[in-house]
């Protein structure tokens, strides 16, 4: 009998939108105190918060099927606080209320109290830490039952958030685009440091006792998934945005990486990170085979 | 206390699918709708090759991970350390479907929601002295009672045969397996 | 319906409300075992359902198609009305005098002009299908009438019947030492009591030989697998025989002409079957010691009927080899043996019997040795054009017998052909009318007899309303087509009637037998036994077969085609029925089509070795073609198959669009096999016939 995935792309979508959200307000939170003269970035960080954990819960919603034809019994999410879902529920609606109300006085041009963008700040790493124990709970599947899961999703968050920002400002705001470089520089480690943990993943659940870890592994960088894990994991989300920031930030002239021509390279790289982020989501979500599956007895 | 549990002798199973559609027709269950789940394997080589059948279902694991991780405590552990879903709370996240390390839920197709086996002899009101899967089986590979008791058919049977829960303490089971 | 009230036993929280339903005694007719079953019905509907513990098929439970079609009234797919074909080949709806009387007028005129004989019918077998058909055709002065769940198996009755003269027997399983199944789908068909003994004899300590191609799941039960090249089994008991008699078996046994087969047997060595069947001469020489030692309580199982009884141009020979190594091991009805089933002889002449018929079964002629006719003989004729009316009772032939395209034409040419069906069949479709019928849970029935080692008399009575209000029971419609052809006297009697005459002549009552279900027969015992044949002993010659071509007494005979072994691609095309499905009844079902399409059961098995020589692999796409047919398939690689065969499981490929469950599941075996008869018995050949496989795409 072959494996079909319990969670489909709705999910992965919602893992995507969910950590990309914190990690785009997180990434406004940083503007704010590094670079506090642009101030159309950071806008532009709060906007894009809300708004995709906001789409994301709906995808949630939606493919929750049976809550979604009887919504009363999403009231029902907060009984189970051994829950990690029920937590999840928790931070996004905390970190959705926070965001809201920090762009509301953005947009309405009211000063924005620190501690509340950083315990929005807080509430989005929660949110993109969430995303990884979700899955990393399920001791079925080896691919997901570490801890490096979640720790891996943070970064991914944190880096397409501050991807997403960046993009957008590219376009929206680029004298302040031009500005950020500490953000840069930060941004263009994520990548890096991402490559490292999936290595570590990968080794790790290859290494787990149960044929699932190694099949999962061999689906991901072998089987079904290769193209996508190699050419729009590897290469487009991690190698070409490494590579093009590198060329940016250390190699190119000044003119050119502040020319609309660097600008493009920069967002080309950028929407690398997002794809590669989303892929991520998606292969993680799918790829993972449950031990029981494999193999049902262990005796 | 009444702790009810199943015993499982695939030595004796010969993977005719009875106990599956028996269940469904006890439980009113759409045909897609299966809370038993076949696992078949080869041993050996041609001709001395054999065939096995392991059927699985709910182990009603005392430390139910799938209800640990439901967010609406629709999955939950209920009497008689009988784990349920409770249809009318269920949202259909589909999170216990993950959760269940034996993948032994499914999802009903028209309502969303998530199900699986029920122990439906001490459960519901139509049930029989013993579970419908039990009562079906050609060949009696299965024998359900009350683990709790020592002399109860279930538990002599497990003694006798060493049966094992299928994976271990991967979870605390209740169904055992002889094989 | 005999309904009592019954409140359930309320185990659970006594918040809960009790269960109450009516209980309706009633039968499964998904296949011949006709088990007895209890359905609870709930608000008019079918609730759960239990077997009948004293059915010994059923032994209190059922099998999984038998749980699965409990509720097939219920299917989405069922025929509304009559349908009458127009010329443009679709279906009018029309009313049942409309249907009746023309169909009615039809026959009669037929009878007119061509005499009864030109007349044929087909039906499921079933009690109330076959004594009701029966008698309508009687009345109109034809003998033809087949039974199409035997149809396949006519070589195995047959070939009994002439060793024998009895048609069938059970084997006493729970009690046996040793059992050798030739076809090990034994377990694959079974009926929960037959699964239930063997495993009863495994635990015990029995020996549980099966010999079949391949293995099927249920092989687990087996002791021992030997996988025969296919076709070649005669081979095998042929040598046994041998080996046996050498033994000084079967001194004391009722067998005539015993020397002239002794001499033929003297070339049989296990070294040369070997050879032929592909086992170790060690083996066949080891299992005829075995057997030889488990004597009496031993014998060779021809499975249900064997290979569906007709697959070879061997299987009534086989048949026959087989009835005289079970005399030999002096196993008919001694405990753990096999017991002949005796007919119901009261039944003979009873008011509502079918009446006797002055002419001779058409398909006799040539086919002299099947017993009580051979089906695909007559839809011979209809192609040839001898029989011009045909009545096709819940028999798909378009669908199961070999070369679909050729029944069909059968169909087409005839001046009538009907169906009576729930659903809309490839057989439907071929016929002028197209008759819904009511299913068994929906009216009342004859008794059925069934069971050798433990006989019992069954009664199904209905459980629910009609869920087609159109629909009626064969009984029905039977005597409105006797009425539309002027013999409605031959049915001046309702189904009741008829069942209380036939429960009393076995000793019950109507409303007694309707309670319980099932009633307790008495079995035949050695004792009591009798040999009907002309030298009241089991025949070693006979005439008839030697008139037919073959030797007086059982020798080898080829299959008519052969697989030129691995390496050259040419494999033979097995089929064989598998645990959740039976006949094209089932492959709609919607819970038993949920399990194939999850668990891939529409595949093509092939030998792992042969396979890896081929480059095909687990999962790959495969076609598989010869001069008939040509199509594409899932395969499965195994180490349970036979080098040389290709298994395809029966019953998938169905080919009609307004069956929605079974869409898209599998293809159909029947379409690669030319329609071709087995010398002398008649049977369908369906598995002499070679494919070659290659992966699509290559
Ligand atoms: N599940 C199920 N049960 C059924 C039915 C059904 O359709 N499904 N139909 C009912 C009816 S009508 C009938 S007639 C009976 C038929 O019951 P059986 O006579 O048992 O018929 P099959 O299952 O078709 O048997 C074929 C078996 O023989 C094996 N086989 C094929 N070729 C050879 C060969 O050359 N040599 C040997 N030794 N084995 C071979 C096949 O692999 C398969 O296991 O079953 C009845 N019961
Ligand atoms: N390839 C291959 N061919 C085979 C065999 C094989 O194993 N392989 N087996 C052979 C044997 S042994 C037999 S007996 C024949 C069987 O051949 P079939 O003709 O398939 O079987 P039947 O049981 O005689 O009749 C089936 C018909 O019963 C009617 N019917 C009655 N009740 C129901 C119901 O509840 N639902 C539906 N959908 N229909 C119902 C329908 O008209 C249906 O088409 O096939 C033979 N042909
Ligand atoms: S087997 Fe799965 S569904 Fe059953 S109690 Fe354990 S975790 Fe829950
Ligand atoms: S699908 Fe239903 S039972 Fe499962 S975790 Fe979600 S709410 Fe709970
Ligand atoms: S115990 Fe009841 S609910 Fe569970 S699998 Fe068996 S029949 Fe189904
Ligand atoms: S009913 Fe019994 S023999 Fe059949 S599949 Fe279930 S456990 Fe196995
Ligand atoms: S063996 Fe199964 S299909 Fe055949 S009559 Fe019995 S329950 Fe029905
Ligand atoms: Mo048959």
């Amino acid at each position: 009998m072959t494996y079909e995935p319990i969670w489909g792309s709705i999910i992965a979508w919602y893992l995507f939108l969910a950590g990309l959200g914190g990690g785009a307000f997180v990434t406004a939170v940083f503007i704010r105190f590094r670079h506090p003269a642009c101030a159309r970035l950071v806008r532009i960080g709060r906007i894009i918060a809300p708004t995709v954990v906001i789409v994301g819960l709906c995808l949630l919603m939606f493919d929750a099927a049976a809550g979604f034809a009887h919504p009363l019994r999403f009231a029902l999410l907060l009984t189970n606080f051994g829950s990690v879902m029920t937590w999840g529920v928790v931070f996004l609606a905390a970190f959705v209320i926070v965001a809201l109300i920090v762009l509301a006085l953005d947009l309405l041009k009211r000063a924005v109290p620190e501690w509340l963008d950083i315990a929005g700040m807080v509430l989005g790493l929660c949110v993109a830490v969430y995303t990884g124990c979700l899955l990393g709970v399920c001791q079925g599947f080896p691919l997901w039952n570490t801890a490096l899961l979640p720790i891996l999703f943070l970064v991914s968050a944190v880096s397409t958030g501050m991807a997403a920002v960046l993009l957008a400002g590219v376009f929206a705001a680029p004298d302040e685009f031009n500005a950020v470089v500490v953000l840069k520089k930060f941004h263009f480690w994520l990548p890096v440091v991402e490559l490292v943990l999936v290595a570590a993943l990968l080794f790790v659940t290859a290494a787990n006792p149960s044929s699932a870890g190694w099949e999962s592994v061999m689906a991901l960088i072998a089987g079904r998934w290769a193209v996508c894990f190699w050419l729009l994991f590897v290469v487009v989300g991690l190698v070409l945005p490494t590579v093009l920031e590198c060329w940016m930030l250390w190699i190119a002239s000044h003119e050119l990486e502040t020319s609309r021509t660097g600008q493009m390279v920069s967002a080309l790289s950028d929407a690398g990170v997002l794809i590669g982020g989303f892929v991520l989501r998606l292969m993680i979500v799918s790829a993972a085979l449950p031990i029981t599956i494999v193999q049902p007895w262990m005796l | 206390m009444t702790r009810y549990g199943m015993l499982i002798d695939t030595t004796k199973c010969v993977g005719c699918y009875a106990c599956r559609t028996a269940c469904q027709r006890q439980n009113n269950l759409d045909p897609d709708e299966d809370f038993i789940r076949y696992e078949r394997a080869e041993t050996g080589a041609y001709p001395r090759a054999r065939v096995e059948t392991v059927p699985l279902q709910c182990m009603h694991c005392d430390d139910a991970p799938c209800a640990s991780v439901c967010p609406t405590g629709a999955a939950h552990v209920g009497a008689d350390g009988i784990v349920a879903v409770d249809q009318g709370r269920c949202i259909g996240c589909l999170y216990c479907m993950s959760a269940c390390p034996y993948q032994v839920r499914v999802r009903n197709s028209r309502t969303g929601a998530v199900d699986k086996c029920r122990f439906c002899a001490a459960h519901t009101e139509k049930g029989g002295a013993s579970c419908t899967c039990v009562d079906a089986c050609p060949t009696h590979a299965r024998v359900f009672g009350d683990l709790d008791d020592p002399d109860s058919a279930v538990s002599r049977a497990i003694v006798e045969k060493g049966a094992k829960t299928i994976a271990g303490d991967l979870t605390r089971a209740k169904v055992y397996y002889v094989r | 319906a005999s309904g009592a009230t019954l409140a359930g036993c309320a185990a659970g929280p006594a918040t809960e409300k009790a269960y109450v339903a009516d209980v309706v005694n009633t039968q499964c007719t998904v296949c011949p075992n006709q088990c007895g079953y209890a359905a609870y019905v709930v608000d008019g509907n079918i609730d759960k359902v239990v077997g009948n513990a004293a059915d010994p098929h059923a032994a209190g439970t059922l099998c999984a198609r038998g749980f699965g079609m409990a509720t097939a009234a219920a299917s989405a797919d069922r025929v509304e009305s009559p349908l009458r074909r127009t010329e443009d080949g679709r279906y009018e709806a029309v009313s049942w005098d409309e249907a009746l009387g023309q169909i009615g007028r039809t026959l009669a005129d037929i009878r007119q002009d061509a005499g009864g004989s030109a007349l044929a019918a087909i039906t499921d077998g079933t009690s109330t299908a076959q004594w009701y058909v029966r008698r309508l055709m009687s009345a109109l002065g034809s003998p033809n009438v087949y039974e199409n769940a035997t149809t396949a198996s006519v070589s195995v009755a047959s070939g009994l019947a002439q060793a024998t003269g009895f048609t069938a027997y059970e084997v006493d399983y729970a009690r046996a030492k040793m059992v050798v199944i030739l076809g090990a789908s034994t377990v694959e068909v079974p009926s929960p009591g037959a699964v239930a003994a063997l495993e009863e004899a495994r635990a015990a300590g029995a020996q549980v030989v099966m010999v079949d191609s391949r293995l099927a799941a249920s092989g687990s039960l087996a002791t021992e697998w030997l996988p025969v090249r296919p076709g070649t089994e005669l081979a095998l008991v042929l040598a046994v025989a041998r080996g046996l008699l050498e033994r000084g078996l079967g001194a004391e046994a009722p067998l005539a002409d015993l020397d002239q087969w002794r001499a033929v047997l003297s070339d049989y060595t296990p070294a040369w079957a070997a050879e032929i069947c592909g086992l170790g001469a060690d083996v066949i020489e080891t299992l005829t010691a075995d057997l030889a030692q488990a004597a009496p309580a031993a014998c060779i199982d021809l499975s249900w009927m064997a290979l569906f009884g007709g697959s070879y141009g061997n299987t009534g020979e086989l048949a026959r080899a087989a009835a005289l190594v079970n005399t030999l091991l002096g196993c008919w009805n001694v405990p753990g043996g096999a017991y002949l089933a005796a007919p119901v002889a009261a039944w003979a002449d009873l008011s509502v019997s079918p009446l006797p018929v002055e002419a001779a079964d058409v398909t006799a002629e040539v086919y002299a040795l099947a017993w009580d006719g051979a089906a695909p003989q007559a839809l011979r004729l209809a192609h040839e054009g001898s029989i011009r009316g045909l009545l096709l009772v819940d028999a798909n032939v378009a669908a199961e017998y070999p070369d679909p395209d050729y029944v069909r034409e059968a169909l087409e040419r005839c001046t009538l052909s009907v169906a009576v069906t729930p659903e809309m069949t490839e057989t439907a479709r071929c016929c002028q009318f197209v008759l819904p019928e009511k299913l068994w849970s929906e009216s009342d029935q004859l008794p059925a007899v069934t069971g050798a080692v433990h006989p019992v008399l069954n009664l199904s009575s209905a459980v629910i309303e009609p869920v087609v209000p159109e629909a009626r029971s064969v009984a029905e419609i039977v005597s409105g087509l006797a009425q539309g052809a002027d013999v409605a006297d031959a049915f001046n009697f309702s189904v009741a009637d008829a069942a209380a005459e036939m429960c009393e002549a076995c000793g019950c009552t109507y409303a007694g037998a309707a309670a319980v279900g099932t009633s307790s027969l008495a079995s035949l015992t050695a004792e009591n036994l009798v040999w009907p044949t002309a030298s009241g002993k089991v025949e070693c010659a006979s005439a008839a077969c030697e008139a037919a071509g073959y030797s007086a007494t059982p020798t080898w005979v080829e299959p008519t085609v052969a697989p030129d072994a691995l390496g050259f691609g040419y494999y033979r095309l097995t089929t064989g029925n598998q645990a959740p499905q039976t006949t094209t009844k089932t492959a709609n079902g919607a819970p038993l089509a949920a399990i194939a399409e999850q668990y891939g059961l529409d595949g093509l098995w092939m030998n792992a070795a042969a396979a890896e020589a081929a480059g095909i692999a687990e999962g790959d796409k495969v076609v598989i073609e010869n001069e008939y047919a040509s199509a594409p398939v899932r395969v499965h690689v195994t180490e349970l198959i036979e080098p040389t065969a290709l298994y395809l499981a029966s019953h998938y490929g169905v080919e009609d669009d307004e069956q929605q469950q079974a869409d898209g599941l599998g293809i159909r075996q029947a379409r690669f096999v030319p329609f071709a008869l087995e010398r002398g018995y008649g049977a369908p050949l369906l598995q002499e016939t070679m494919v070659t496989v290659r992966k699509a795409g290559a």
